[in-house]
């Protein structure tokens, strides 16, 4: 099959780098899947489960947040804030960070708190949907 | 002349001191490690942002948005500043914090319209001494830079910069160059500017031509208001790290220097002591010998 280069860049790891057979994203209207010799494109993400298979190796899914990816010339690039592998993450605290999120949309805040609490939300079902369905 | 037990009491301060000033040396250079593998691992991610946002997005041509300079190439608007400014929680780290309040008094001094964002005890502290309002500070931030601090500071800036309250957003922090020289940095974060072109450390153009032209997914505005927050939280975030690293280097530097002046003075300290205490031995014994000699002659005149 045929491989692309990838990079995936989190703001605090550089995370995976090298080759790649397929690449699946959450991007702001479902999922979009890329292969090898993709045409050049810009896409933006949002907190979703991303997949990523390195030829030879069984796909892993990992918990990502908001950022972009760019393919240009049979090289994918990703940059987003945040990587987490579903062992990684803690589902305690995820659920915890979800229920003070839903706590402070519910009271009825300024904006600014209303749509940061909502980002925060999105996040932390993000990553227990990761750890729930990912996590062997 | 200064007593024997006066130098005593005083060497025992200086050793005091300097065991104080070699722990937090020691210290410093430990969390200065931690700081660094942190700036390590962000480094890759920041300098891919960097180029890619320049270098995609200076070849829209005609798009007019509000992140960007207008499109005719004239100014943006020359309204309200703000200013984020990372100093550190302490003191005694050399010259780490007055270097960034002199870099922000020269930006204040040349735009009078400025709000400031203070990440920091010590800035806070400062700016409230001098009587200079401060917009808002965050406090614990410098100690543990993480991604989710600098995320709640860019949506702040972020949310001000939409309602219209600021027109530029800027940053001063603290830069490590290589492993032993900072320098303090002011860098506008919004808008961008369309014709720059970005260097490398070297002062390289690092610019790949694009030959392709790329597909917006879903559309270019979407994309654009994705890059910008990554763009904001991630810029935050080494800098943040950055910062950190400089402050412990610059506390390293300072205890080290703290640390040989103590060396330093003991030495002096030591010299002194042993002279006065040589002296007061030497005059004992010259009042003894001078006693015994004044008895002999007084008995001697008896017999």
């Amino acid at each position: 099959m045929k491989t692309f280069y990838l990079n995936i860049l989190a703001a605090d790891d550089p995370f995976y780098i090298g080759p790649c057979e397929s690449l699946i994203v959450p991007s702001l209207q479902g999922k979009y899947g890329i292969m090898a010799h993709h045409s050049n494109m810009i896409i933006a993400t949002v907190p979703g489960a991303l997949f990523y298979r390195p030829p030879g190796q069984e796909g892993e899914v990992v918990a990502i947040s908001h950022g972009i990816v760019k393919v240009e010339n049979n090289e994918v690039l990703v940059l987003v804030d945040t990587v987490e592998r579903p062992e990684d993450i803690d589902a305690n605290r995820a659920q915890s960070a979800a229920d003070a999120a839903r706590e402070a949309i519910l009271q009825n805040k300024s904006n600014h708190e209303y749509r940061s609490a909502q980002a925060r939300l999105a996040r932390a079902l993000n990553r227990l949907n990761v750890k729930n369905n990912y996590d062997l | 002349m200064v007593g024997v037990k006066e130098i005593k009491s005083r060497i025992a301060g200086v050793q005091d001191t300097r065991k104080i000033t070699n722990a937090m040396y020691l210290i410093a250079s430990n969390k200065l490690q931690k700081a660094k593998n942190q700036l390590d691992r962000t480094r890759p991610y920041f300098d891919a942002l960097h180029s890619e946002i320049k270098r995609v997005f200076r070849n829209v041509e005609g798009v007019e948005n509000r992140y960007f300079y207008p499109a005719d190439g004239g100014e943006a608007p020359d309204g309200t500043y703000g200013v984020l400014v990372i100093t550190a929680d302490k003191g005694l780290a050399g010259g780490y914090n007055q270097g960034v309040i002199k870099k922000v008094q020269q930006l204040m001094s040349e735009h009078s319209d400025i709000k400031l964002f203070v990440v920091g005890e010590w800035g806070r502290r400062f700016f409230k001494l001098h009587n200079i309002p401060v917009e808002k500070s965050f406090l614990y931030t410098a100690q543990n830079p993480t991604m989710n601090r600098s995320r709640e500071i860019s949506e702040l800036l972020l949310e001000l910069f939409h309602k219209g309250e600021l027109d530029k957003i800027f940053v001063v922090y603290t830069d490590l160059i290589n492993n032993m020289s900072t320098d303090v940095v002011c860098t506008r974060l919004l808008p961008f500017r369309r014709q720059s072109t970005t260097k490398d450390h070297d002062g390289k153009s690092t610019e790949k031509e694009v030959d392709n032209p790329f597909e917006f997914y879903p559309s270019m505005d979407l994309v654009i208001d994705n890059v910008v927050k990554s763009w904001l939280s991630g810029f935050i975030y080494s800098a943040l790290v950055a910062s950190f690293c400089s402050e412990h280097n610059a506390r390293m530097a300072a205890m080290s220097t703290a640390d040989q002046n103590a060396e330093k003075i003991l030495e002096a300290l030591t010299v002194e002591y042993n002279r006065v205490r040589q002296a007061t031995i030497t005059q004992e014994i010259t009042e003894v010998i001078s006693g015994v000699k004044a008895q002999k002659r007084k008995r001697k005149k008896e017999v």
